[in-house]
């Protein structure tokens, strides 16, 4: 049995539970009794408009893809306060999802960063709430590399989530084998 | 914000689900470990221990293992190790696939497909 | 002597001027005869010295007759005199030993018209009635004496009659004191305190219903004993509310303490020195706890929380062994899945505790002590064996005492509170514990939780789930539309983030717009300080 593991990161009320969940075959587990700090995570959420729920910090979510292979999503808020588990939370990772807002861009800076640092691959999903700016616009404003891949999604639909996974391995894909030639 | 109701709460301190140990030899697993159950709970075991052995009837990682058990990772990586320690688990560990920081494509591949049937 | 009184008597001096008429006329015929025949020369001196003897033989003579009559007369007055005053002795005496007795004893017999409660009779009446009714004395004198004998009797026989009734009358009061004071010590008192001390009703309305004594003084003390037990029960009421409330003060704070403690425990669960930390912390505080709980137990409060749940035998061993220093000797044998029902569970896990902890401080360090469950007919018996000392008789008689007898506080010794705790909750909670010598050869301790207390866990299916994210629909609200994005600018957001990490984050300007600015003081304030501390490996 092997097990896969992919990241999702992003700040609060990005959608990135929403994300997990749509995917996950089992009910999203939310690790907050195990390594979180809900205080923090309350008083973040209030702060942002029309966002009722306290719930925050690391979703676990389980997608068996066959009978050998399992592939585990782990969302976590991407903040540099959650340092502390980053590492273990990117070792043996296949790669990261990094979740955006664009009216809280500067929400994933700091993941980006970080990702960026540890050559770790990633894309990036643009969860619309609105019509928000283009996806040129974000892309420069986000100072993504021109191969990164930068996709809209609607963390709401299952069929959107998959497609964002899909888009991370075939990325991931892409440079194994730019890496091979 | 009251996280947990009254209810929710246990008596047992987690020292006490530990027998007072406060660390678990963290080489042999890590958050997202995986466990494998090799035997069936016991009477007069420990409940946490035969719980564990429960959930690892099919593969489980640590932190699921810790969220269904509602006990922080490390508490849970001692009561791992006693299991361990006997045989009554296996450990499979995520990080083996990505050899040489690159993920093999066969697995990218077979993965890719996985998710299409989705 | 009366008799005689008519009969004329002359008086002595009619009987001298009768004599000296008689003699003189004697005399003056004598006289003329004896002039007569003398010569005539002797004639005028016969006649002058005759008529000159002749004069005083006459006032002799009537000299004479007077003396005589004057003698006769004292003695007849002599007679006389003697005769009344024998006949005034005879009713003085007749007087003294008849009338006046008589008189005395019609008076002390009460008068007629005197009724029989009011043994004071009018005074008028009885002195006359009296009298009236006694022979009386022929003697002016002694009548008048006897009467006002009788005045005075009477007088007297009042005031006596009035002092008799006096005395009655204290002595009736005595007597009812006395029996009132009886009353007041057998019966007033001994309700007055079982209402006060033991039922706790307010010094006011205890004496309500109670028969108070009519003597102004006995009452008197009996309101002033009611109010001073009052006192002194308010006193001590007071006190050991303070105790109690105090407790529960700390009880509160421990309590809370404990979640926090399992809060951080739960945050901190991936760093193992600061975990270990968190652990020893929350022991120490178990036991702190536990303190609270038996200072609480003692003064008439309450154990620091309460269980809404079943809860098993597992958790109920180790409830008890977390409360107590040397937790790591405890050996629990258990193959139990009974629970023990919730109201119950708290009382339950504290008397084990106490019982494991005296067997852990009376065995050697380096021993275990094992706690055996086993599920009999009757309830569950919980067996802790020791293999210390052992008690002598004289100390497992004291020990059963101790917790099966009602909780003197007298007799509570300051450091050794454990047992008395233990009676206090097998009392509460009707559990019975007892002593006998180990087969280990310590103490055994058996702890029976009567059948009642036990019943089976809820399933785990009744834990709520964990809260579910909300539906995203809640996050679409626009704030606003502007196109103009802020600018990411590659590798600065870590960079700074890796500078705070070395220094305190207050110092740290803000960078990254208004809400990560806000976000990131609302981190500090929620102890984001402690992380900082510690740079993560790999990060640089």
């Amino acid at each position: 049995m092997d097990a896969l593991k992919i990241v999702v990161v992003g700040g609060f009320g990005v959608g990135k539970t929403t994300l997990v969940g749509s995917v996950s075959e089992i009910r999203p587990l939310s690790t907050e009794e195990v390594m979180t700090q809900a205080s923090v995570g309350v008083d973040d959420a209030s702060r942002v408009r029309g966002k009722s729920t306290t719930t925050v910090a690391f979703d676990f979510g389980r997608i068996t893809l066959d009978a050998s292979r399992v592939l585990y999503l782990f969302g976590a808020p991407g903040q540099q306060r959650f340092w502390f588990v980053w590492d273990q939370l990117f070792a043996g990772s296949l790669g990261a999802v990094v979740l955006v807002d664009t009216r809280r861009m500067e929400d994933s800076w700091y993941s980006i960063d970080r990702l960026e640092h540890h050559r770790m691959p990633f894309v990036v999903a643009v969860n619309r709430f609105t019509d928000g700016p283009s996806l040129e616009a974000v892309r420069e404003a986000l100072a993504l590399a021109p191969d990164v891949p930068l996709i809209d999604c609607d963390a709401r639909k299952r069929s959107s989530g998959k497609h964002v996974l899909i888009t991370l391995v075939e990325h991931l894909t892409r440079l194994h084998e730019g890496s091979t030639q | 914000m009251s996280r947990r109701s009254v209810d929710r709460e246990d008596p047992d301190r987690l020292y006490t689900v530990t027998g007072g140990r406060t660390r678990a030899d963290e080489t042999a697993f890590d958050s997202v470990s995986l466990i494998v159950g090799e035997c069936e709970p016991t009477p007069g075991m420990q409940s946490e221990h035969a719980k564990i052995l429960q959930l690892a009837r099919r593969p489980m990682a640590v932190v699921e293992i810790s969220a269904e058990l509602r006990l922080p990772v490390s508490v849970v990586k001692i009561l791992l190790r006693d299991l361990l320690d006997t045989n009554r688990i296996t450990v499979r560990h995520p990080s083996a696939i990505t050899r040489a920081g690159r993920p093999d494509p066969e697995t990218l591949k077979q993965v890719l497909l996985a998710l299409h049937d989705l | 002597m009366s008799a005689d009184a008519p009969q004329r008597r002359l008086s002595p001096k009619e009987l001298t001027v009768l004599a000296f008429l008689g003699t003189t006329i004697v005399m003056i015929g004598v006289w003329l005869w004896a002039v007569s025949v003398s010569p005539s020369g002797a004639r005028v001196p016969m006649a002058l010295a005759g008529g000159g003897s002749a004069l005083l033989l006459s006032c002799a003579v009537a000299t004479i007759v007077h003396l005589v009559a004057a003698a006769r007369v004292l003695r007849e007055r002599a007679a006389q005199s003697d005769a009344r005053l024998a006949r005034l002795e005879r009713e003085v005496l007749w007087t003294a030993e008849k009338s006046v007795p008589a008189m005395a004893r019609r008076l002390r017999s009460g008068a007629p018209a005197a009724n029989a409660q009011n043994l004071r009779p009018g005074p008028p009446q009885t002195a006359v009635s009296a009298l009236a009714g006694v022979p009386q004395p022929t003697d002016g004198a002694l009548r008048h004496l006897l009467a006002a004998a009788g005045q005075e009797l009477a007088a007297l026989e009042r005031d006596r009659a009035a002092a008799q009734a006096a005395h009655a009358a204290a002595e009736a009061a005595h007597a009812a004191t006395v029996a009132e004071i009886s009353r007041v010590a057998t019966e007033i008192l001994p309700e007055l305190v079982k209402r006060i001390e033991t039922e706790r009703v307010p010094a006011e309305t205890a004496l309500d219903g109670i028969r108070l004594p009519e003597l102004g003084r006995l009452h008197d003390l009996l309101t002033d004993t009611a109010r001073h037990l009052g006192d002194g029960e308010r006193k001590a009421a007071a006190v050991m509310a303070a105790c109690a409330g105090a407790a529960a003060r700390v009880q509160a704070q421990a309590t809370s303490l404990l979640a926090r403690l399992r809060e951080l425990e739960e945050q901190y669960g991936d760093h193992e020195e600061i975990f270990a930390d968190l652990l020893d912390l929350d022991h120490r505080v178990s036991q702190m706890s536990r303190l609270a709980d038996n200072i609480a137990l003692l003064s008439g409060g309450r154990s620091g929380r309460r269980w809404t749940r079943p809860i098993v035998m597992e958790s109920i061993l180790r409830g008890a062994m977390g409360r107590i220093n040397a937790f790591r000797r405890i050996r629990p044998h258990s193959t139990s899945t009974s629970a023990v029902v919730g109201y119950a569970a708290e009382g339950v896990m504290h008397a084990l505790a106490e019982l494991m902890d005296n067997a852990t401080t009376f065995s050697a360090h380096g021993t275990e002590v094992h706690v055996y469950v086993d599920e009999e007919d009757a309830g569950i018996v919980i067996t802790i064996e020791d293999s210390g000392l052992g008690m002598r008789p004289r100390e497992r008689h004291h020990a059963t005492r101790l917790v099966t007898e009602p909780l003197d506080l007298r007799t509570l010794s300051g450091t050794r509170l454990g047992l008395a705790v233990v009676g206090r909750l097998v009392d509460k909670y009707g559990l019975t514990v007892s002593f006998r010598p180990s087969a280990r050869g310590g103490t055994g301790v058996v702890v029976l939780i009567p059948r009642q207390l036990i019943t089976q866990p809820r399933p785990a299916a009744d834990l709520p789930p964990p809260a579910l994210p909300a539906a995203p629909e809640n996050e679409t609200a626009p704030e606003e539309s502007g196109d103009l994005l802020p600018r990411r600018r590659r590798g600065q957001t870590l960079a700074e983030a890796m500078k705070t990490q070395q220094r305190p984050p207050a110092a740290r300007p803000a960078r990254s717009g208004q809400d990560a600015a806000a976000r990131l003081a609302a981190f500090r304030q929620a102890g984001g300080r402690g992380r900082t501390s510690a740079p993560a490996p790999g990060d640089s």
